[in-house]
């Protein structure tokens, strides 16, 4: 049995969530966190596809270090020599680089929650709203593309939500909703040339 | 000659240097400036390269008519350097008030001197691309781009806000109304 699920609605799903997310934690904080997605797609794009032996290095040296408390060395060496490798094909660096884009997201969120204030007025929670919205965009472009490829038992079209996220169109309504948020907010945090204001 | 973008991905670094020391509200004002700046090349490029036809075929003594990519792109580039020079130039145009402090002050200025970074440098890049790369003395060739470039032109201000939108007006349009709105109002 597998459920279709229309690929607008899960995109929707997605931009309510993060932009929910992003009223409750204002504007201030989503801003941060969204240089943070900017960072953390470019550096997964960037560093992981080069990590691939460093990654197999490590978890060789890892299953050694754990065997050699049983066995002597030689021998426990050998035997971690023999391991397959952990990371063997494109498809498993593209998991690790999301597990990278994820993580350094997930540290970006702790940061501004623990770091920045809490949103004081009804107009930094709408602009919150606005740039989690965003950021909600920013991560489905790159984690559905990545997710999407497998057969589920909740059938998404994977090909029409990547279609729908890297229309051109789309992205430049992002961007300019983003360039919103940015003068919004820095009018917002400028003191007004007027006094009365 | 370094690659395209990396050369112009250096003068978005350096503006957005800039735009970390001159803050938020300055720089917001340049951004008004080059954002009505890139809607009006927009809407009057066609025209301007029918008067040029009609300039140059009329005047072929002084400039051949072959050379008209070539000094269309020089106008462009003149066009857009002289308002970034002017909306640089002094306080005219920024928005009142005291800029915002602290960490939160170098991130909004950072993030709008990129943008103004990415309207100035992307729209000269835009018109060299447009007109085929025709200043020679730069070193830049449609064949020696590389695929990221090529995949970057689309990105270019004028390609990427210059899409229809709404009514049938492009981005740039309502981006350029909404910081005029927001410069009246403050």
């Amino acid at each position: 049995m597998s459920w279709n699920v229309d690929q607008y609605a899960l995109i929707g799903i997605t931009l309510l969530l993060f932009g929910f997310l992003g009223f409750r934690r204002g504007a201030n904080r989503e801003l941060r966190s969204m240089v943070g997605i900017g960072l953390a797609m470019l550096l997964a794009r960037v560093l992981v596809p080069n990590l691939g032996k460093q990654i197999n290095f490590l978890h060789k040296l890892g299953r050694f270090a754990l065997a050699v408390v049983d066995s002597d060395p030689s021998n426990a060496w050998q035997e971690a020599q023999l391991l397959p490798d952990l990371s063997q094909t494109p498809e498993d660096l593209q998991f690790v680089s999301l597990l990278v884009f994820l993580g350094i997201i997930l540290l970006c969120y702790l940061w501004g929650q623990s770091r920045i204030a809490a949103p004081s007025c009804l107009s930094l929670k709408m602009l919150g709203a606005v740039a989690g919205g965003i950021n909600g965009f920013l991560v489905a472009y790159y984690v559905f593309p990545i997710l999407l490829k497998s057969e589920a038992v909740i059938r998404v079209p994977g090909g029409e939500i990547n279609a729908a996220l890297g229309n051109s169109r789309t992205m430049a309504l992002a961007a300019v909703f983003a360039v919103v948020v940015l003068i919004g907010l820095g009018l917002k945090a400028s003191r007004s040339p007027n006094p009365r204001d | 000659m370094a690659p395209i973008e990396v050369f112009f991905g250096l003068i978005v670094f350096v503006f957005s240097l800039i735009g970390l020391a001159r803050g938020f509200l300055k720089e917001l004002g340049v951004t008004t400036v080059m954002m009505c700046l890139l809607f009006f090349l927009s809407l009057f490029e066609p025209h301007l390269d029918k008067g040029m036809v009609k300039v140059l075929s009329a005047n072929t003594q002084f400039v051949p008519l072959d050379r008209k990519d070539e000094l269309e792109c020089w106008l462009f580039v003149f066009v857009i350097v002289s308002a970034a020079f002017v909306s640089y130039q002094g306080e005219t145009l920024a928005f009142g008030g005291e800029p915002p402090r602290g960490s939160q002050g170098v991130l909004l200025g950072l993030l709008t001197g990129l943008l103004n970074g990415y309207l100035i440098a992307g729209a000269i890049w835009y018109y060299m691309d447009k007109l085929n790369y025709p200043i020679a003395a730069l070193g830049f060739s449609s064949d020696k781009l590389s695929g990221f470039a090529r995949g970057l032109i689309e990105f270019l201000p004028t390609n990427f806000l210059g899409q229809p939108i709404l009514f049938g007006q492009s981005l740039l349009l309502y981006l350029s109304g909404l910081l005029i709105m927001a410069r009246v109002i403050r």
